[in-house]
């Protein structure tokens, strides 16, 4: 059994985007996307769901909100997150009159919220297909997008009811802002190694992460990160679909998924450390973690699939 | 007690000297590429820290061999000891010294 901090993921994270440069394999679209989804749900990990400036917000808070406001329209949008008519025609290319239209019709669903019309992330999720990286992959992007899935789904595991995993606005902007420099160390490989075709996304990534660096304070350090524990293999047993005894960090992700990919992945895996990475190895038989991985992706459940690449 | 080593600071001093050694090579002619290399390198320095001047003549042969020192320097810092954008400033010194490697086969 091994425990890991959300802290030592970071520090993970950051020692992968620092060997990139000797990389010369290129990356693709699709590890792009994945990554630029995964940095988006870290921030809003991060930040906690539902974060609005309220004008009673610390300096560092405000520039934490603004900073992940100004995100360049996500590719899906936040896990459990609920939008304005205006926010969700921006996520999906639309106009607010034509969402405001389609709430009331009932053509999405949507909910009144002290009379305002909010509407689910799911509703506006067109990306489906974008799923978390495997640690199977040993691409060294795909490893960067890993480590970095990997230390959302901890704090994830960490938030205080329902907010966010930390409770000091000082720390949450200069976690922000270290995994900004690491997706702008990461869009500037993927300029360099890119085909020339799929660049739009991230250079768009790279101008904005530059500016939110500069944007953020990131003196304050963030010694949070290193209480948010987890460990591995998970120590859980399944009941029945949505029940996990126990609930040690790390489970939560696993209660949305079956019962036969939960036990899936509890054969499969034994988890080592080698080097500072985590490895995932075989825990019965070779083809076990092929199994788990292919029950987990018949449940669409990435944050499942994330934690078990892992 | 030996006093710890300050290791951004030894890369701000190789970041220095490379960017003395690229000023000569560019012997006082501002239109040369190794004069705009020497304010590039000079400017990364003053990102890593904006109070530090430089004060110790390092004696790098190259301009790649001040670089390369610097790198060595950074990568000696911890990823949680650092600044958060540490990985940011390597990857610009990495960039930097691509350049000057391509620079230096010029004729």
């Amino acid at each position: 059994m091994n425990t890991t901090t959300a802290a030592l993921l970071l520090l993970t994270a950051d020692r992968l985007a620092r060997e990139l440069h000797t990389s010369t394999e290129p990356v693709t679209l699709p590890q792009w996307e994945t990554f630029d989804n995964t940095v988006y749900r870290c921030l809003h990990t991060l930040l906690g769901p539902g974060r609005k400036l309220t004008g009673h917000d610390s300096a560092e808070g405000s520039a934490a909100i603004r900073t992940f406001q100004h995100y360049p329209t996500p590719l899906r949008p936040a896990p459990g997150e609920t939008y304005s008519p205006t926010e969700a025609a921006r996520l999906i290319g639309s106009n607010t009159h034509r969402i405001t239209r389609d709430a009331i019709a009932g053509r999405i669903h949507a909910e009144r919220v002290d009379r305002a019309l909010r509407i689910p992330a799911e509703e506006l999720d067109h990306r489906p297909d974008l799923t978390a990286a495997m640690s199977t992959d040993a691409h060294p992007f795909s490893r960067l997008t890993v480590a970095i899935g990997a230390m959302t789904d901890v704090l994830a595991g960490h938030r205080v009811s329902a907010g966010a995993a930390l409770t000091d606005d000082r720390q949450i902007a200069a976690a922000m802002r270290h995994v900004l420099s690491l997706a702008a160390v990461a869009a500037r490989h993927t300029l360099h190694t890119g085909a020339v075709a799929d660049l739009d996304r991230p250079l768009l990534i790279a101008q904005y992460a530059d500016l939110a660096v500069d944007a953020l304070d990131g003196r304050s350090g963030y010694p949070q990160l290193w209480t948010m524990t987890s460990t591995n293999p998970p120590a859980w047993s399944v009941s029945n679909r949505g029940s996990a005894v126990g609930r040690p960090a790390g489970v939560r992700m696993i209660e949305a998924v079956s019962v036969r990919a939960a036990n899936a992945v509890r054969d499969a895996v034994t988890y080592s450390w080698v080097g500072g990475m985590p490895v995932v190895s075989p825990a019965h038989a070779r083809s076990a973690p092929r199994r788990a991985v292919a029950a987990l992706r018949s449940d669409s459940a990435p944050e499942a699939l994330c934690w078990f690449s892992m | 007690m030996q006093k710890p080593i300050n290791w951004v600071d030894e890369a701000v001093q190789s970041l220095h000297a490379a960017a003395d050694r690229a000023d000569v090579l560019g012997s006082a002619d501002v239109f040369s590429s190794w004069a705009a290399m020497a304010g590039q390198i000079g400017l990364v320095a003053s990102g890593l820290d904006p109070l530090a001047a430089p004060t110790i003549r390092r004696p790098w042969a190259s301009v790649d061999d001040g670089l390369t020192a610097a790198l060595e320097a950074l990568d000696r810092i911890g990823p949680l000891d650092g600044a958060d954008d540490l990985a940011l400033w390597e990857w610009h010194v990495q960039e930097i010294r691509d350049l000057v490697e391509r620079l230096a086969t010029l004729p």
